[in-house]
């Protein structure tokens, strides 16, 4: 038994060996798991594939299953995204799934209590609900959805119950990516993909924190450097953070200096005289914001107007506006004007949670345009997303109230037809009338029901809106007093939104289910379930399946399509319906083949062709458009709109801006001018608040939290101070703060001079802790296009306590 | 708890040789073969708490510009 363990032992030693050379070696090595045949008989572990839980990085891990259990997680050297390596998150996502306090049945609220209720009843009491009053029922789901489940809930909603009201939390974290690329170039998400990382000689950050918030990414430039490659790093933003250390350049700017930073460098792109002529006549249109009909797509001015809109953003003049020093401005203007050298730009939450969060997504669209660092490898602007599928399951599904599968939007009659026939609905099923964005949605169903609060009912999936929203005392507290509202939450651990829950169902996570996620890099990710789910918890899939099926034993209309077939009908091999409502038979197929197929059709419009789902079964991911080739394989798309890349790209076009919003083949290069934020400090609230994540914890800490050592290496929340604010306020480290806002207060310990470092006059404090809710501080102020609120910016004062 | 990990060492030679030297002392710490600057490395602890300290331990060496995790067995 004692040279079994130590055998074992060897062999787990070996194996990390194993990994760590690979990747320090920077071999490609074909075969993983690092297993050979014989060990992985020896170690009792089966293997298996599947992109992590958490960011929108996308990485894969190889998966070690024993009796049942995950016990095991290794980085996927096979993966293009994260070619072996592991963050800290990823290190423990295997013992996410093990929390103490995993839901296991589904509760119904009695009083201030919960008793157990069966899965028949808790689908009988939803179906009852959404009986009562179809139109007032909404759905809150995620970017965490999977593709399936994001696609089952949509197709539930939009197509069963001819109402919009649905919106995923992406909302929040990218809905201002989504409508700059839309006015950039017509169509959503990034041209460019993760290789730009490895072949770019400079790499601006702006509002964005990799080195935490997307590790493996920056380890891959980091790993650049290791080996010798010069590459410039810069970090633009409003506080240093881990990646500030590694940067060159650092330049600390005030809230919303990033646009006027931006219009500084097109500003020096033209009076220098250095931006890039032949790129700009080819294929680049002008435009501005249509102030008497303000619109998405604005007003086309001429470069002339341009250059007169930008004549004020002199270096000086922008650092007035940034706080950034006029020759860090000039130096980002000869960066961009020179055009021997690769530029790639990321950003994340920085600038998508702003309230013109579309205009500053447009300007470094622009900066790159105008400048030509843009369509080949290195050479982008790219948005990256915080979660796994923000890009596959709300971006490309389609899960946003206003949108339909595959960039189609409810507000497009032809849009509506071609969703009609491949759901096989009779014709006008499908609302015209875009449903209530997020903020709204939540701000209806917390507005009593005789005072225009029209949302009843809200089921949440796979997200915890109860921590996320912003400000909210006014978006989700307000519920507690309103007994006419009815909140269901589908989740795997209690969560802040659970408190006011109703309804609670127990769901399966990551590789308790199949699924499919999308990642930043428009790369779509399959996996099968692994292990089976605790007690009673079952897939989110099948939750929404269960109800909709329930409606159609009743006789709703809408969960039949024109040929009173369900909506949701699955045949066997014998053309057969499977039952795939009832749990028992929900894996005698393979769902979530059916429905990607099915979601596959409606890829083809804006050019986003996924490959059939057995092709993902066999790869690490593919990147759209994966376009089939003349020997039957399928081939993915790294670089989009550039000849030699992009498939639909016509020959001798060199470039093809093919979704157009002008029609033309053309990108749009936008002036947005300077605005201050919704929110700035005086006398009354003299500090600028910003919140964002910390490196132990993902997003609200439902599952790092479970996990003991991250939870004790970040135990609680704390608001980061400059040292200069804190002896002003004689604040010492572990000192007990009470943070007011005009929304709410909370109490919280003092960090001074700790991980991050806010310049004087800005605090920070972070949202992963579900005891100090610092969103009952926020601003729920929204980009008036993308609607997107604005969490990094309000106005704050601090006592000690 | 066992985990494989990649040291990348720093420009300087004479820090990289430093750390490397902290590095080997230690008696949980099997050393690989280097490649350029990237040392593998795996790391034996009694527990992932002691783990984190080890990679933190590792990040504060003067020599060590970044570590990354590419292995771990949970319930070692």
């Amino acid at each position: 038994m004692q040279k079994s363990q130590s055998s074992r032992r060897d062999f787990i030693k070996s194996a990390a060996m194993a990994s760590a050379t690979a990747v320090a070696a920077g071999i490609s090595d074909p075969s993983l798991p690092i297993l050979s045949a014989a060990e992985v008989g020896d170690s009792g572990l089966e293997w298996n594939k599947a992109p992590c839980r958490f960011c929108g990085t996308g990485c894969h891990v190889q998966v070690g299953v024993q009796d049942g259990r995950v016990v095991a997680v290794a980085g996927d050297k096979n993966a293009d995204v994260n070619k072996g390596l592991l963050c800290v998150k990823g290190y423990h996502v295997g013992a996410a799934l093990y929390g103490e306090d995993r839901l296991t049945k589904p509760l119904l609220r009695e009083g201030d209590s919960y008793v157990e209720i069966s899965w028949d009843k808790a689908i009988n009491i939803i179906a009852d609900r959404i009986e009562g009053d179809p139109h007032k029922f909404a759905i809150y789901g995620s970017g965490q959805w999977t593709i399936p489940e994001g696609y089952a809930a949509q197709k539930f909603i939009k197509g069963g119950l001819s109402n919009n009201h649905i919106d995923p939390n992406a909302r929040l974290c990218m809905a201002s990516a989504v409508t700059g690329f839309l006015a950039t170039y017509g169509v959503d998400e990034p041209a460019g993909c993760y290789d730009d990382l490895d072949e770019c000689d400079v790499l601006i950050m702006w509002g964005n924190n990799p080195a935490e918030m997307h590790p493996v990414l920056f380890s891959r430039v980091i790993d650049r450097r290791s080996r010798g490659e010069e590459i410039t790093l810069i970090d633009i933003g409003t506080r240093r953070t881990r990646t500030t250390t590694q940067c060159q350049h650092y330049l600390e700017m005030k809230g919303h200096g990033d646009l006027a930073i931006a219009n500084g460098i097109a500003h020096l792109l033209i009076k220098n005289d250095t931006y890039n002529k032949e790129f700009v006549e080819s294929f680049c249109n002008f435009k501005a914001p249509d102030s008497d009909n303000p619109n998405l797509h604005g007003k086309g001015i001429s470069f002339d107007d341009y250059k007169v809109m930008l004549e004020r953003y002199t270096p000086e003049y922008v650092e007035e506006l940034s706080g950034v020093p006029a020759d860090d401005i000039r130096m980002l203007g000869d960066l961009f004007g020179n055009p021997d050298i690769k530029i790639t730009s990321l950003w994340c939450m920085g600038m998508n949670q702003h309230t013109r969060g579309t205009a500053i997504n447009t300007l470094v669209h622009g900066i790159h345009l105008l400048s030509g660092h843009f369509g080949t490898p290195g050479d982008a602007p790219t948005s990256l997303t915080g979660q796994p599928s923000a890009c596959g399951t709300v971006r490309e599904v389609g899960t946003l109230a206003h949108t339909l599968s595959g960039g189609r939007v409810v507000a497009n009659p032809e849009h509506r037809k071609h969703t009609e026939e491949y759901w096989n609905l009779p014709e006008g099923r499908i609302n015209p009338v875009p449903g209530y964005h997020t903020v709204l949605m939540w701000e209806k169903f917390c507005t009593p029901s005789d005072q225009g609060g029209d949302i009843d009912t809200i089921w949440v999936q796979v997200t915890n809106p109860g921590q996320t929203l912003p400000n909210l005392n006014k978006l989700f507290n307000g519920k507690k007093e309103l007994k006419e509202k009815f909140l269901i939450v589908s989740e795997v651990y209690p969560t802040a939104t659970t408190v006011l829950a109703d309804l609670i169902l127990p769901s399966a996570m990551w590789v308790e289910k199949n699924g499919v996620f999308g990642n930043s890099e428009r790369r779509t990710q399959q996996w099968f379930k692994m292990v089976d789910p605790p007690g009673d918890a079952r897939d989110d899939t099948w939750q929404t399946i269960a109800v909709a099926h329930r409606l159609f034993e009743r006789g709703v209309e809408g969960m039949k399509d024109k040929d009173g077939k369900f909506i949701f009908e699955v045949l066997d091999e014998q053309q057969k319906p499977v039952p795939i409502w009832q749990w028992e038979n929900y894996y005698d197929t393979n769902v979530d083949k059916h429905l990607f197929e099915e979601y596959r059709q409606f890829t083809r419009l804006k050019h986003k062709d996924l490959a059939p789902y057995d092709e993902y079964v066999k790869e690490r991911g593919l990147r759209w458009p994966v376009v089939q080739q003349e020997d039957g394989s399928w081939k993915e798309t790294h670089f989009r709109f550039s000849e030699g890349y992009d498939p639909y790209v016509e020959p001798g076009k060199g470039m093809q801006f093919y979704h157009s919003s002008t029609k033309d083949d053309r990108a749009q290069i936008w002036f947005h001018p300077w605005e201050p934020p919704a929110e700035v400090p005086d006398e009354e609230y003299p500090l600028m608040m910003t919140t964002g994540r910390v490196l132990e914890h993902w997003h609200t800490g439902t599952m790092t939290r479970r996990i003991p050592e991250l939870n004790r290496a970040m135990p609680a929340a704390y608001i980061e101070m400059n040292p200069e604010d804190a002896a002003a306020y004689e604040i010492r480290n572990g000192d007990l703060i009470r943070v007011e806002s005009r929304r709410g207060v909370i109490e919280l310990q003092a960090w001074v001079a700790g991980r991050g470092k806010p310049p004087v006059g800005t605090v920070f404090i972070p949202f992963f802790d579900e005891t100090i809710l610092v969103n009952d501080l926020t601003l729920d102020a929204i980009d008036p296009f993308s609607k997107q609120p604005d969490y990094k910016k309000c106005a704050v004062r601090i006592s000690k306590v | 708890m066992i985990s494989g990990l990649v040291v990348h060492f720093s420009e300087d030679e004479s820090l990289t040789n430093a750390a490397l030297i902290e590095i080997k002392a230690k008696a949980n710490i099997d050393i690989g073969i280097q490649s350029e600057r990237c040392l593998p490395i795996v790391v034996e602890t009694d527990s992932i708490e002691s783990s984190h300290k080890m990679t933190d331990w590792l990040f504060e060496l003067e020599g060590v510009s970044h570590v990354d995790v590419t292995y771990v067995h949970l319930d070692e």
